[in-house]
């Protein structure tokens, strides 16, 4: 009895031992989402009001074209179905995701204003997960659509979208004379992430470089080449967004340039020289405050930070040739690696919103490459080839696209460069802008509280 | 019945009295044995002893500096280089490309730079001679290597190797294992939002003698049941090779897990 209670105790322990092999299947590939946006349902509105609602569902469908490789816009409508209710069964049967449906009608307060409903089913789900009414005012068209694309994005992804970022840019359009008549002048523009609504912001009648944007677009950063007794002088202005000031950050001695915003957006790092050779500094812009981030008898220059403030990277020519360093900017020279060893010098880089990933130009044979690489300095890719000289990329505010210059030589003599965008994998998903001058350094702006 | 004495009297308790706790003490044994039972299920303890070897297919791959193809011309030369099937979509996407061509650059003629580049991506063949002798010519960067060097990184065999070199002497069990990745990878799907979630989940599969799916089931759960329930999906949808003579007890037995995606 005592060995049975025994053996019955310990069984499960006697069972024959397993050997498993386990092998990595490796990273998934994306299942793109199919989407329905459904022609909006007009009740009793004016012709013109009709005409505009079908330009903005035209503007909401053209959004959604830019993450093509997250969604599949299906146009059938299957208007026949909807009688009973919401036809998820036949959605289901053809593989539709999302429907997004909305109806429009008169309000009853004012003729000018529009009643809206909007709803998101999960056709898998069989449920409503967004649900938005209210009343719009159809004015400026493309916002309103923009923050619809928006808002139905961040209901299917739970994340942010571009809809509703700008890019600021320089361009030297109002350049004067040709030849030896020529004078370069180089200023601060906007435009919408789709590269509409395009804007002049400064009025310098001078040279405006490196230009950046406060997290909260309220404020740009941007340095102004001047001409002074002897030679040029670069200095560091603050062009207030919201009640349109410009004030000066920084004139010491040499170079004032290359300023970037900290998260917080009360600090900035930036390139000077006075102290001999370029070098960063971080400056609190409320105290005036200098703290040195860098110290080498090379250059250091163009930094870029990730959200939280533990890593910078930033150009500099240590090694002999201009590559792409890495530090912890909350010390002095704290923690510096060099990421990157590609090209005959490299520019321009900046991170990913999430800092993981950081992309930058590197110059090949005869032009600009774009590249991107780890912040820690593995996984090297290139983004670009034979399609010009590539440079100043920069990370969309989502991490999903990069904007950059693309110079095309025409001849000789001629050259143009516009403002493209291509996926984080470097897919061209086209011009932002084009035929505008040369147009250089854009900066992506998730916010922007300027007109 | 014998006694133990006088002291140990009163301890003696005579066996027809034992029935009631013969009886209580079987079902504590049973509830003990049923609780040990479910607790080793629980944490997966059921097969104490069981080891589990990770299985890393080596890649031999280039070690080059600069990049010559970028990711896009690497993930086309993968693509049919894996002779996996396009897609509709993945066609619509590549004839939208085409119109794109207005931002293209567009070449006004070949100056040096351009014949340079198009004769680095050039694939060298070596004199016949020197590929039955597998020797370069003289004052020339010697045979394979010399590809190699051309060639960037473009996949190919490889000098170096990434991963596991153990893989190199893998028995037939290990590669029939490392091979399984392949045929499972196509069927991996995620969308968007669990695409960088970093979860991770196990899947154990049964096969028979045809290398045909019998069984998978969740050895591991990721805590998420869409990506679990996507990670079954992908073995459904795949097929598996034959597994050789030798190692079909193995295969049956369910000794292969697959890890998504580790």
């Amino acid at each position: 009895m005592k060995t049975f209670f025994l053996i019955f105790l310990f069984f499960p322990f006697f069972l024959p031992a397993q050997d498993f092999s386990i092998v990595g299947v490796g990273k998934a590939t994306i299942d793109k989402e199919n989407i329905l946006i459904k022609k909006p349902i007009i009740y009793g509105l004016k012709k013109d009001q009709k005409t505009q609602l079908e330009e903005i569902f035209k503007i909401v469908n053209n959004d959604f074209l830019f993450y093509k490789k997250r969604f599949i816009l299906k146009t059938d409508d299957y208007s026949e179905n909807w009688q009973k209710g919401v036809p998820f069964s036949i959605f289901k049967e053809f593989n539709l995701d999302f429907v997004i449906k909305s109806d429009f009608y008169n309000s009853d307060l004012n003729a000018s204003d529009i009643k809206y409903e909007i709803k998101v089913y999960s056709i898998k789900n069989e449920k409503i997960i967004f649900e938005k009414k209210g009343i719009i005012r159809l004015e400026n068209i493309r916002k309103i659509a923009h923050n619809f694309s928006d808002q139905l994005y961040s209901s299917i992804t739970g994340k942010k979208s571009i809809f509703e970022s700008k890019i600021i840019f320089v361009s030297d359009v109002t350049t004067l004379g040709k030849g030896k008549n020529r004078v370069v002048r180089k200023e601060l523009y906007k435009v919408d992430f789709d590269g509409m609504n395009r804007k002049r912001l400064t009025y310098h009648d001078g040279i405006v470089i490196s230009p950046a944007i406060s997290p909260e677009g309220d404020k740009i950063i941007y340095t102004l080449i001047e001409k002074g007794r002897i030679k040029k002088q670069m200095k560091l202005f603050l062009f207030d967004l919201v009640n349109r000031k410009t004030t000066l950050v920084s004139d010491l001695k040499g170079i004032n340039s290359g300023g970037i915003f900290y998260s917080n957006g009360n600090e900035i790092l930036l390139t000077l020289s006075e102290v001999g050779n370029a070098e960063i500094f971080a400056k609190d812009l409320t105290t005036g405050v200098l703290r040195r981030v860098t110290q080498h008898y090379a250059s250091d220059v163009d930094p870029s930070i990730n959200a939280d403030g533990s890593l910078m990277t930033f150009l500099s020519n240590r090694s002999g040739k201009a590559m792409i360093y890495t530090l912890d900017p909350r010390g002095l020279e704290k923690d510096v690696k060099r990421i990157s060893y590609v090209g005959q010098y490299n520019a321009t880089p900046r991170f990913s919103p999430d800092g993981k990933e950081i992309v930058f130009s590197s110059w090949l044979d005869n032009g600009f490459d774009l590249f991107k690489i780890s912040s820690e300095g593995t996984g090297l890719v290139r983004l670009t080839k034979d399609l010009g000289s590539n440079e100043s990329p920069v990370f969309s505010n989502d991490g999903e696209f990069i904007a950059f210059s693309s110079q095309k030589v025409l001849s000789m003599y001629e050259a143009v460069q516009d403002i493209l965008i291509m996926d984080r994998e470097g897919e061209v998903l086209g011009s932002i802008v084009k035929n505008f001058g040369n147009c250089l350094s854009p900066r992506w702006a998730e916010f922007y509280l300027g007109e | 019945m014998k006694t133990l004495g006088r002291k140990s009297e009163k301890f003696f308790i005579p066996r027809e009295s034992l029935g009631p706790y013969t009886k209580i003490s079987f079902l504590a044994h049973f509830f003990l044995l049923i609780a040990t039972i479910l607790f080793q299920k629980g944490f997966n303890l059921l097969q104490p002893n069981a080891t589990i070897t990770t299985v890393i297919p080596a890649i031999r791959v280039d070690v080059v500096g600069m990049p010559k193809m970028t990711l896009q011309e690497l993930k086309k030369l993968s693509l049919g280089e894996g002779g996996s099937s396009i897609s509709e979509e993945e066609q619509v996407e590549s004839s939208e490309t085409k119109d794109e061509s207005d931002i293209s650059f567009k070449k006004k003629g070949r100056n040096l730079s351009d014949i340079l580049r198009s004769e680095a991506l050039k694939k060298i063949s070596l004199k016949e001679d020197d590929q039955k002798s597998g020797k370069g010519g003289k004052g020339k960067i010697k045979g394979d290597l010399s590809e190699l060097v051309l060639e960037g990184n473009k996949i190919s065999k490889g000098m170096a190797i990434i991963g596991d070199s153990r893989g190199m002497v893998m028995g037939p069990f290990g590669q029939y294992v490392s091979s399984i990745p392949d045929f499972v990878r196509p069927n991996w799907k995620l969308p968007a939002t669990l695409l960088d979630s970093n979860l991770n989940c196990r899947v154990r599969i049964y096969l028979n003698g045809d290398g045909k799916l019998e069984k998978a089931e969740l050895f591991e759960s990721s805590g998420n049941k869409e990506y679990d329930k996507r990670a079954i999906q992908a073995v459904m949808n795949s097929s598996f090779p034959k597994p050789s003579k030798e190692i079909i007890d193995k295969v049956r037995s369910g000794n292969i897990l697959l890890g998504f995606p580790l």
